[in-house]
């Protein structure tokens, strides 16, 4: 089996463009000023409708890491599969991409790479800053 | 409180066979189960007139417990579905159970499980599996490999970092419920393990080994609930049901990491090893008037090793951090002070779901486990949790 691509759907739409257009972009809500991942039709803080897409830095460190080798499709080498919590403030499951995945440790600062696995899907991953 | 006669009780089980059952499919599985609950009790199937199911792996359909109560002709009920939140189900169904029997609305309950997730799928095809069944988001996790073991992996990754907890403690859970299943004749895998064996064991997703995963098993189980009035004129001991709590979160780590939507006094409360486990242990502790020093006997669900060490904790029987701790020193195998999942667990007695823990549960307050036997257990603790370690229920049983 090789990757499962994700498909956008209505709310997830400008996030998936803005991994196309390598510049990662997050809701912003209006209203409490809080960045939300993943994209949604309401804030689940505060229940505001008002979500403006925003840019975003794209470093952030790590929250936690699991190294597979048998994950639910086939890979060359090792899998790093990693909850990267953004200085913005959400934590989004990605992949680190590294050439050694043994000497990463929870709270290691991780910045963006984006990654074009296919013609109409950016997937964005991190690597070690 | 319902009144005394009306009050909800457990009063018959039955378990199939578990392991590699190449003969045999979901449907019959269910079939032996409520069969085997009904003769344990003595109840004919007449008297049956609520009937939960939980999705299967294999044969499930809109209509599961509809085809099931069909097969076992049981055709008018006042309670009927499918119970869909994976591991949790079964105790999340004993509470539906409760409250269908104490408020009138059934007389009797029938609760019934079976799998054949072993036989049933090709080799290796386990993980696959799950994650097309939609186990994991779909969108924002699975395209960066998410797995089951995946998802409790970084669960005990986060717990080592924060508390210091090791694979040595992670270990002995394994070991104690491979101690108990050597003693168990039913049990799937039997031949007694070390903390080295386990260490040993090849990696699965870091920082679990294969022998900190529970195997996949073909299994099932039925569970009978009806009145104490009813119970007492039937062939096996009834088992009361003092208290039984519930509760669930979050489906995306992220989310769940983040305590996203909690209320602000919650936000500290919960994280990723911070489980919401403790509001249903709050419920169930509560409504049983009971406290963790009371419990005999605890058949914690264990779909991991870590899965378990969270649960020392969130259920209050050590402070948060300390589960680590908690595993060591036989503290948690028959003769010490919390014997866990004295069948094996899923984890060596295998089955999937936590319909098997009830029934052990329910054996150890009949005094029926021979030589895995707590002595004198007066009062039972039983745990389902499914997800991401984020749906709970806790029920606690009592010798009646």
């Amino acid at each position: 089996m090789s990757r499962p691509l994700p498909a956008p759907t209505k709310a997830s739409l400008p996030f998936w463009q803005s991994c196309r257009n390598h510049a990662l972009e997050l809701q912003l809500c209006g209203t409490c000023r809080t960045y939300l991942y993943y994209p949604v039709y309401m804030c689940p803080e505060c229940g505001s409708d008002e979500l403006v897409w925003t840019p975003v830095s794209g470093r952030g460190s790590i929250h936690s890491l699991t190294v597979t080798t048998r994950s639910s499709f086939e890979t060359d080498g090792p899998l790093v599969v990693a909850l990267v919590e953004l200085e913005e403030g959400p934590i989004m499951m990605s992949n680190i991409v590294t050439p050694e995945p043994g000497k990463l440790r929870i709270g290691d600062a991780v910045t963006i790479v984006y990654e074009d696995v296919a013609p109409e899907i950016t997937l964005p991953m991190f690597r070690p800053e | 409180m319902p009144p005394p006669h009306r009050r909800a009780v457990i009063a018959g089980i039955g378990e199939p066979p578990v392991g590699r059952l190449s003969e045999t499919n979901p449907m019959e599985m269910h079939v032996r189960a409520a069969r085997l609950a009904l003769d344990d009790c003595g109840m004919g199937k007449h008297e049956i007139d609520g009937l939960l199911s939980s999705g299967t792996f294999l044969n499930d359909n809109i209509r599961h417990h509809m085809l099931i109560a069909e097969q076992l002709g049981i055709y008018a009920k006042s309670l009927c579905d499918t119970l869909r939140t994976g591991g949790q189900s079964y105790i999340h169904g004993l509470h539906l159970a409760k409250w269908a029997i104490e408020s009138g609305q059934c007389e009797a309950v029938l609760l019934v499980r079976g799998d054949t997730t072993l036989s049933g799928m090709p080799k290796g095809e386990g993980v696959k599996a799950y994650v097309e069944y939609g186990a994991h988001p779909i969108e924002f996790e699975v395209p960066f490999g998410m797995t089951v073991p995946g998802v409790y992996a970084l669960v005990a990754a986060r717990h080592m970092h924060e508390f210091g907890t090791t694979s040595e403690q992670l270990a002995a859970i394994a070991v104690a419920c491979r101690r108990h299943a050597s003693m168990n004749p039913a049990a799937f895998k039997r031949e007694p393990i070390t903390v080295a064996d386990v260490l040993a064991s090849p990696m699965v997703s870091t920082p679990l080994h294969r022998l900190d995963c529970s195997p996949i098993c073909d299994g099932g189980g039925a569970i009978i609930v009806t009145t104490l009035e009813r119970a007492r004129d039937l062939k096996a001991r009834p088992v009361e049901i003092l208290g039984i709590g519930e509760a669930q979160s979050y489906y995306h780590m992220g989310h769940l990491a983040r305590a996203t939507g909690a209320r602000q006094q919650d936000k500290a409360r919960f994280g990723l090893t911070r489980t919401v486990q403790a509001i249903a242990a709050e419920q169930a502790f509560g409504r049983a008037g009971v406290t963790p020093a009371d419990i005999d006997v605890a058949q914690l669900y264990d779909s991991f090793t870590i899965t378990v060490l969270l649960q020392f904790e969130d259920l209050g029987f050590c402070a948060k951090g300390e589960g680590g701790a908690f595993c060591e020193n036989g503290r948690i195998e028959l003769g010490g002070e919390l014997p866990i999942n004295t069948n094996g667990g899923l984890l060596s007695f295998g089955s999937s779901g936590g319909i098997n823990h009830i029934i052990e549960g329910v054996r150890q307050m009949r005094g029926a486990c021979g030589e895995r036997q707590v002595p004198d257990a007066q009062v039972g603790l039983v745990t389902n949790v499914s997800a991401v370690s984020s749906n709970h229920s806790v029920a606690i049983l009592g010798r009646h």
